[in-house]
């Protein structure tokens, strides 16, 4: 029997081919796949020691149940998450350990049992199982490449929250930007509407007051009517003039050029030098007023517009004086316009700012000229305050980014 | 002494009449200050009062600090002389007429002062903002100067010979 199975398992595979018996011996390997009939034990093929053949089946036994383990634990895990990536192939990785760890449990029973066809059986499953996963997994490969790894994708988490929450602060911004604009608006409209009808109904007043006095034959108050209706008509003219370099001012920058402070406070002084001087102005330009990237006619705009407002408040002033200065912070670069005339109350200091605003009734401005100068300097990307209590002078800050210095 | 309808004429549609009992005792005339900014406007508003021929005595301020120091400087002075209507502007520089209101309104010696908003503002905001301040009344400037002389007419009818002032003359 010994001799015959020899014979039969050293044929070749070509007159194995040929042997008729072949189909029914594959048959009867999957028929009678637990018959044990025709092998010894492996124990009693060859000459096995205790510890060699021990050492195979401990071996065995260990790989097998560290097998079970792992598609356990690979089940449970693609059971629960319901996201896992390529489910498939966590599926035919399990049923692939699960089947090598088979093979490794059969191999230890062998030693006992003979159960060879039982064995093939199980290592053609596993053959199928193994290369039925290579076959899933290559055309993974090239996808599972581009899938970045955790800490990459922690990191663009927070690269995209980041950018999120910038995009949400710069909408929050504009959103901000656009009410305060339509605020603004508003009040724009609202203001002309009165400030520009109210001269209208002075005029309309005064005139059909003259018609009456003509139709009467009344002259004596021609000339004081007269001089009350141009005075009004010259204010309106001056208001739609003011407005419309207000209007020139808001406009968005087109163009940034390098300007000296110090040259467009000289040139701003040069142009009211009659006033300044018959008031017995003393002037002040600090030397160290920087140059910054802005637009020259705008700086022009904001230091006349405050060069005007000095000499506006300093009839009766002691000695009046009007100083430029600059001071440097860690952001940023502010240029002090100072005066000592008769100061402006706190209380009135939200107010000055707003378009047609004015605080002296004797003076003869339109309420334009510090709208202008906050809207000049915002334009530029500056911004404007004022610092100052009655008697003790105004002191004009132009606040601008330390960026901006050139 | 109280302050009644009786003995009223044409001419003189807005003179007050203390009487006392059922006799007149005095009339005298309707005791306007007007808080305006403008020297035209406030030209405007005297001589529309002056060609309804009402009889008014009208004391100018040009702007709210000015009002509530006079009307403050009256009180000081025994109160004989505080004004029956003030006419308020609104946009004035310093202090503007809701301020003007806020301080008046709030003021318990003051606050009784009938205060007629005279604005040429029509704006929601400007007659929500009176009101809310306690203004007695709103009235728009009108462009034509003959509304005007109705406008002010009528006013100073309705506060001088309809109106029961808060208090007895003073």
């Amino acid at each position: 029997m010994a001799v015959e199975l020899a014979a039969s398992q050293g044929a070749s595979p070509a007159a194995a081919a040929a042997d008729p018996t072949i189909p029914s011996e594959i048959a009867r390997i999957f028929t009678n796949a637990l018959d044990p009939t025709g092998f010894p034990a492996r124990w009693n093929c060859g000459e096995w020691s205790p510890p060699l053949g021990y050492l195979h089946i401990v071996s065995d036994l260990l790989i097998w149940s560290a097998y079970m383990a792992i598609p356990i634990v690979i089940a449970s895990y693609t059971l629960r998450r319901r996201d896992v990536l390529f489910p498939a192939v966590a599926w035919l990785f399990a049923g692939f350990i699960f089947a090598c760890g088979t093979t490794h449990l059969i191999e230890a029973i062998i030693f006992y049992t003979p159960i060879y066809r039982l064995s093939g059986i199980f290592k053609l499953g596993t053959a199928a199982v193994s290369w039925a996963t290579v076959i899933a997994l290559i055309p993974l490969v090239p996808k599972a490449i581009k899938i970045p790894g955790i800490h990459r994708m922690n990191q663009r988490l927070a690269e995209e929250i980041l950018e999120h929450e910038r995009t949400e602060r710069e909408l929050r911004a504009a959103q901000e930007l656009m009410d305060a604009k339509n605020r603004e608006l508003e009040q724009f409209a609202y203001s002309v509407s009165h400030d520009l009808r109210s001269p209208l109904v002075t005029i309309r007043n005064l005139l059909n007051v003259m018609e009456r006095d003509a139709a009467a034959g009344r002259t004596d108050r021609n000339a004081e009517l007269l001089t009350l209706a141009t005075r009004t008509a010259t204010r309106m003219s001056d208001t739609v003039e003011d407005l419309l370099e207000l209007s020139r001012a808001g406009t968005p920058l087109t163009a940034r050029e390098p300007v000296d402070l110090g040259d467009a406070a000289r040139d701003a002084v040069e142009a009211r030098r009659p006033d300044l001087e018959r008031l017995g102005f003393v002037v002040r330009i600090a030397p160290d007023l920087p140059r910054i990237s802005a637009d020259r006619a705008r700086v022009r705009q904001i230091f006349d517009n405050l060069v005007g407002n000095a000499i506006k408040y300093a009839a009766g002033v002691d000695a009046p004086q009007l100083e430029f200065s600059a001071k440097m912070t860690q952001d940023d670069v502010s240029i002090c316009i100072r005066d000592n005339g008769p100061g402006i109350p706190k209380r009135h200091h939200d107010r000055v700012f707003r378009l047609f605003e004015r605080l002296d009734n004797d003076s003869e401005g339109t309420g334009v000229g510090l709208a202008l100068v906050q809207r000049a300097a915002e334009v530029m990307g500056g911004r404007v305050w004022l610092d100052s209590d009655e008697g003790r002078g105004c002191a004009f800050w132009l606040v601008f980014p330390r960026s901006l210095l050139v | 002494m109280k302050r009644g309808a009786r003995g009223w004429v044409r001419a003189a549609l807005a003179a007050i009449s203390v009487i006392e009992g059922d006799t007149v005792v005095m009339q005298r005339p309707l005791r306007i200050m007007l808080v305006e900014d403008d020297d035209a406007q406030a030209r405007i508003v005297a001589l529309a009062l002056e060609t309804a021929q009402e009889n008014c005595e009208l004391r100018r301020v040009s702007d709210g600090d000015a009002a509530i120091d006079a009307m403050r400087g009256v009180l000081g002075a025994g109160g004989a002389q505080l004004p029956d209507l003030v006419l308020l502007d609104l946009k004035m520089p310093r202090r503007n007429g809701f301020e003007v209101l806020d301080e008046v309104k709030t003021d318990p010696l003051l606050r009784t002062i009938p205060i007629v908003v005279l604005s040429t503002s029509r704006a929601e905001k400007d007659r929500v903002g009176a009101y809310e301040r306690h203004a007695n009344s709103y009235l728009t400037k009108p462009a034509d100067f003959d509304e005007f002389v109705h406008l002010l007419h009528d006013m100073a009818v309705y506060w001088a010979k309809w109106n029961e002032p808060p208090m007895d003359d003073r």
